[in-house]
């Protein structure tokens, strides 16, 4: 797992490349849990390149939501391939999570209520 | 009962998560499985395979775990053995996501995932005392 950060103004852009499993998921969270990531307006996640999911690596955005919640930090994820999105919706995350098609899109989501 | 296919056995590490999902497409591929499916299964395989080697063998690489793949002409049958901790798993209920993302959790939806994309899920305890994991799901193959 290859994990990319570009930072624009108040965007955050971490740009996953990989395979995010049980092995993976802890350099992934020590990304998003580092204080400074809830000082961006937005945190978009580029999944173009994430080849696979499990549990582990959806724990790592389940645990850290809250918070951006929180700090008034959204979470966008972008770019998601068909099988990496079918996680998301068998355990019906993708109702609370906000995941959008392309980069664009992600940037044109409205930002919560500072 | 189903004939064996074919088998890995691998220390019980979390880096091998990755070889054994590698071994398990090789053989999706062969049995030509629609690719949703088959990531489907793939998850449900690795997150039986993480939880023994993190939670049931504490990631000792002394330990062992073994794969066996076996095909029926209705399904698909994943076997996991292993000498570690046995598992005696809880009733299995649909989860409520919502309050693992207020409650901050990190992990306890890896076999909530398994239950869902599987048809059967069972824990056993094998003679020679080993743990035996076996995942079922109902597929039509050619």
């Amino acid at each position: 797992m290859n994990i990319t950060q570009e930072s624009a103004a108040d965007t955050l852009t971490l740009r996953l490349q990989g395979e995010l499993d049980a092995s993976s998921a802890v350099g992934l969270d020590d990304v998003l849990s580092a204080d400074e990531v809830t000082r961006f307006r937005r945190v978009l996640i580029d999944c173009t390149n994430l080849d696979y999911i499990s549990s582990a690596g959806l724990g790592v955005f389940i645990s850290n939501l809250q918070r951006f919640q929180e700090a008034g930090t959204s979470l966008v994820f972008f770019g998601m391939q068909e099988k990496v999105y079918n996680v998301f919706e068998i355990l019906g995350l993708d109702a609370l999570m906000t995941i959008v098609d392309t980069q664009d899109a992600a940037r044109a989501q409205p930002l919560p209520n500072a | 009962m189903p004939e064996p296919t074919r088998s890995i056995r691998v220390r019980c590490e979390r880096a091998n998560l990755a070889p054994i999902r590698r071994f398990v497409e090789t053989w999706f591929d062969e049995l030509a499985l629609a690719p949703r499916l088959a990531g489907q299964l793939l998850v449900a395989v690795d997150e039986v395979c993480a939880n023994v080697i993190v939670h049931g063998n504490h990631e000792n690489p002394n330990q062992w775990l073994t794969l066996r793949l076996r095909r029926a002409p209705a399904c698909v049958i994943f076997e996991l053995l292993d000498r570690g901790v046995p598992f005696e798993p809880p009733p299995f209920s649909p989860p409520d996501v919502a309050r693992y993302i207020r409650e901050r959790r990190k992990g306890g939806l890896g076999l909530t995932l398994v239950h869902l994309i599987m048809d059967r899920v069972e824990f056993l305890h094998e003679a020679d005392d080993a743990n035996l994991c076996r995942l079922t799901k109902n597929v039509s193959l050619d």
